[in-house]
């Protein structure tokens, strides 16, 4: 019923995931970016099959310098939430496994709600430590039931 | 003469068809006929249709509760639930603040038990949806949170001990079959337990711990009893998802089931209310906690909410990695997972689901407010919060300009938008007589009504579980078997009856469904299995039904068709809906006072019948002794048909000889079963009725009519009908280029030139696969609004 859709096919949907707070227009939906003082780029990879609303979920994190050289055994934490509504992510989720150095598992991930969300890695590593800020979007999906 | 033909038994299933073309009209009317208040964008449209019941998953499993979906379970978890000596007075029970008559709560601001405790009783229907429990979330699953009370000090008042002595009295046989053997409870103390007085928690320390775990252990398999029967309990549709369900459907004319003002509300609540920014989803919440600044019921010491449950609820021995949860270690993610140490839950509580809102003031987790005006007033006025930070953001904060995109906006209603709103949330209610269960006219075989699943059905997709179609046969008294299909979990299986191919799963598990039975009343010389497709499009909408064989005019025994067996078949069909309420496991799932009833041509003088139609031998006699040439295989049967050529006459004469013979019995046949709510009849025989009679039929009656018919001639049958009934029925469907077969699905074999072929094939224009499915569609539809919905 509820899908998650990934952040690559967003902007298609944002129009969709309207309800009563429209997610602005220009939102950089972008899986792949460099971190605020451009120590790394990370890349996000959304679950295979979309999760539903409420239901936990697994990401993936790429690690790397910005040279493109993945980045072991750093700490992440995650945080994030909904901008618009004034509240956090409700879980708390955790990097749980690096089964290949630079990539990294995020479990306990969970969406309450359709529309724009945040998703915040902070990352420590031996290389240094640096900030990035992911917007996704959540959606119902049109034909789900 | 009128032995029917085996080819012949179809005829009993030509009930379900004509209901999708209303709906393709519908689709087809000019969307510029829409009113304006009902045009939504394709956006509103997905959002709206996010909230209707339909879209309810199943109630997710709870792998700490192993006996959750066991009927049994259910049935102890019921009686436990209204026990009033699980509790220090003897006289406080679950149902004392969860009141089944009013939402499962109490209406008060602040439950009171053996004392007065001190925030707002919940509601439980829904609640197996909640990851947390409680308006704090100190618990991770139903069965521990019902156990919190039981031994809180201003609620149950209970201890351990008491309960586990009362289990063993009272309910040593039922407790057992479902979690083993009673421990050994022979010179433990009467009062004992770890959170009572201090004479009760002296006594628990001093017992062994081996006796304490087991002790314990009775007290977890209470309270996953409990949580099986509130597991059970479903929302029924509110009009807010008739509205949306119509919407999605295409059927503008039954979008007035909200008024003017109540559209504008849901416009607002899902626009720049911002409701639906938390209350989303078919339950109307996100399950998770917020601040909105609500004043606190005790300004010198404001209830710190979630930022005091987390650490409960991770250090509670009933959680589900505790000694007493049935789940594995990696089942109880969301306890790994669960957001701890953040200022916002501070002041936080959970957000209410709204179904029944309207029915359930005073709002707030201490009921705080006493109308859902001053709670639309308050998110308004969007206070600061007495503790922690409200998420609302205050009209002024952010001085003149709009607010950033990246912020809450303001919520800024009109007094108009404001009483909109305020209507709209009374869209929400199930219906008012749905909560005072008693039934009005429990008839014969009905004890079971008084089950309180009636306060919570489900429809359709929202139905927890049930998604095959289960089988089962129940002999009759007469030598034949009802048949009867039902929602169950259990996989389908291939199965050959005669020339076809079906499947099910046979003699599975029921699962409660609507908890709703609807009979089909098959034709002449009819068999069950030619109903199964409209049997399956009620099953998927939660029914129960059942297709009792009438003796002497099945395919199996066709000697006594006709009058004959007119008389037989509605007592048969009350004698099913017995037979279905005495059955160990299917009677306790339904509630019995409303019954619909289907029937296609012979089938369909069933159904007129029981809708309180009168008709007499000697009126058949007199039709067909006026009509056999326009009308003849009415009269005749499946024999021979008239072919123009010289034979005819001597039919004629041979038909009209017997029939004056037979039938000239004037006494009005009828048959009423109180239990009957809603009745369709398809392509009936019905030239033998009492027009009079079909006047104001007893129940609401929906008609099927196959302009193409040749076997019953609708001008004389269903069209006589319609015309005595209407206003008060309402045609289902007519199909203009069906047949007398088309309620026949699946069709059996027809050969051709055959007098079956000819009497119940399809013309060559009438499209079965399209039309059937939104006929049985419309069909189930029409019960679930008749049956399923309380009586207005």
């Amino acid at each position: 019923m509820y899908r998650f859709i990934s952040t690559a096919f967003a902007l298609a949907v944002l129009a969709a995931t309207a309800g009563c707070v429209s997610a602005p227009s220009n939102l950089d939906l972008s899986l792949t970016r460099p971190t605020f003082d451009n120590k790394f780029l990370v890349t996000l990879q959304p679950p295979v099959k979309p999760a539903a609303i409420n239901q936990l979920h697994s990401w993936q994190v790429k690690l790397a310098t910005p040279a493109g050289v993945p980045v072991a055994h750093a700490r992440i934490k995650v945080d994030g939430g909904m901008p618009q509504h004034g509240h956090g992510l409700p879980t708390r989720p955790q990097v749980t496994q690096e089964p290949v150095d630079g990539t990294y598992v995020i479990e306990g991930v969970k969406f309450s709600m359709t529309g724009w969300w945040e998703i915040k890695l902070a990352i420590d590593s031996p290389e240094g430590a640096d900030k990035v800020t992911f917007n996704t979007v959540v959606a119902e999906a049109a034909s789900g039931r | 003469m009128r032995r029917i033909m085996n080819a012949a038994w179809l005829l009993g299933s030509l009930m379900p068809m004509s209901a999708a073309l209303v709906v393709a009209l519908a689709h087809a009317a000019p969307p510029s006929r829409e009113p304006d208040v009902h045009r939504w964008s394709k956006e509103e449209r997905a959002v709206l249709a996010s909230l209707s019941l339909t879209r309810l998953p199943p109630v997710p499993i709870d792998p700490s509760d192993a006996v959750e979906r066991l009927p049994a379970a259910i049935e102890l978890g019921q009686r436990l639930f209204a026990e009033a000596r699980v509790s220090a007075n003897g006289a406080v029970s679950c149902a004392s603040c969860h009141d089944p008559r009013k939402q499962f709560q109490d209406g008060l601001p602040v439950a009171r038990g053996v004392g007065t405790g001190s925030r707002r009783a919940m509601p439980i229907v829904g609640a197996g949806h909640s990851t947390w429990l409680f308006w704090d979330g100190r618990k991770d699953s139903l069965w521990a949170q019902a156990l919190g009370p039981l031994e809180d000090a201003v609620e149950h008042g209970g201890n351990r001990t008491r309960y586990a002595h009362l289990l063993a009295s009272n309910y040593r046989k039922e407790y057992e079959s479902l979690f083993g053997a009673m421990p050994e409870l022979e010179g433990l103390p009467r009062d004992a337990g770890p959170l009572g007085s201090a004479a009760e928690t002296a006594a628990w320390a001093a017992m062994d711990p081996r006796q304490r775990m087991a002790v314990s252990r009775v007290f977890a398999n209470m309270g996953k009893a409990i949580a099986a029967y509130e597991k059970s309990l479903q929302h029924e549709p509110s009009r807010l998802d008739r509205y949306v369900d119509s919407l999605e459907a295409g059927r503008t004319a039954d979008l007035a089931v909200l008024q003017p003002g109540e559209v504008r509300g849901l416009r607002l609540f899902i626009g720049k209310g911002q409701c639906v920014s938390c209350h989303n989803g078919p339950l109307l919440t996100d399950q998770q906690f917020h601040n909105t600044g609500v004043p606190p019921r005790n300004p010198a010491r404001p209830d710190r909410g979630r930022a005091d449950a987390t650490a409960r609820v991770r250090t509670d021995e009933f959680n589900c990695l505790g000694p007493f949860s049935d789940a594995k270690p990696g089942q109880c993610q969301e306890l790994r997972f669960m957001l701890e140490d953040d200022p916002a839950l501070l002041g936080a509580f959970k957000t209410p689901g709204l179904r029944a809102v309207a029915q359930r003031a005073p709002y707030m987790h201490a009921g705080q407010l006493a109308t859902l005006e001053q709670v639309v007033r308050h998110y308004i006025a969007a206070p600061h919060a007495a503790l922690g930070h409200s998420e609302l953001t205050h009209r002024h904060a952010g001085g003149a300009a709009a607010p950033k995109h990246d912020e809450r906006a303001p919520i800024d209603l009109t007094d108009a938008e404001v009483a909109d709103l305020v209507s709209f949330l009374g869209t929400l209610d199930a219906g008012p007589a749905s909560m005072a269960a008693a039934p009005s006219d429990p008839g014969p075989g009905s004890e079971r009504a008084s089950l309180p699943m009636d306060s919570s059905k489900c429809i359709g997709l929202s139905c927890p579980g049930g998604r095959h179609l289960g089988h089962i046969e129940l002999p009759q008294a007469d030598g034949g078997l009802t048949t009867v299909f039902y929602p169950t979990d259990t996989p389908e299986a291939s199965v050959q009856k005669g020339p076809f191919s079906l499947s099910w799963a046979d003699d599975a598990r029921p699962e409660r469904g609507n908890g709703r039975l609807v009979v089909i009343s098959h034709g002449s010389g009819g068999s069950p299995w030619v109903h199964v497709d409209l049997a399956r499009a009620l099953v998927a909408r939660g029914f129960t039904v059942a297709i009792p064989q009438h003796a002497g005019d099945n395919y199996q025994d066709p000697s006594e068709p006709g009058p004959t067996s007119w008389v037989r078949r509605p007592i048969e069909v009350s004698r099913a809906i017995d037979s279905v309420a005495s059955h160990g496991k299917l009677g306790p799932l339904l509630k019995l006072d409303r019954v619909g009833i289907i029937g296609g041509s012979a089938g369909g003088h069933t159904a007129l019948t029981l809708a309180g139609g009168r008709w007499s031998h000697s009126r058949f006699r007199d039709h067909c002794l006026q009509h056999i040439e326009q009308d003849f295989s009415s009269c005749v049967g499946f024999i021979t048909l008239q072919r123009g050529d010289g034979l005819d006459g001597i039919k004629t004469w041979a038909a009209k000889l017997v029939i004056r013979l037979r039938f000239s019995d004037a006494t009005p046949q009828g048959h009423i079963d109180p239990r009957i709510g809603a009745a369709v009849a398809m392509v009936p025989f019905a030239a033998d009725f009492d027009p009079e009679s079909l006047r104001q039929p007893r129940v609401a009656l929906g008609l099927v009519i196959a302009d193409k018919d040749v076997n019953q001639v609708p001008r004389f049958h269903v069209e006589a009908v319609r015309a005595a009934c209407e206003p008060r029925c309402e045609v289902l469907q007519r199909l203009a280029d069906a047949g007398h077969g088309a309620m026949l699905s699946p069709m059996p074999p027809l050969h051709a030139g055959s007098v079956a072929k000819t009497l119940l094939g399809d013309p060559p224009a009438f499209d079965r696969a399209a039309l059937i499915p939104q006929l049985n569609a419309d069909i189930a539809a029409f019960f679930v609004r008749h049956l399923v919905p309380p009586a207005p």
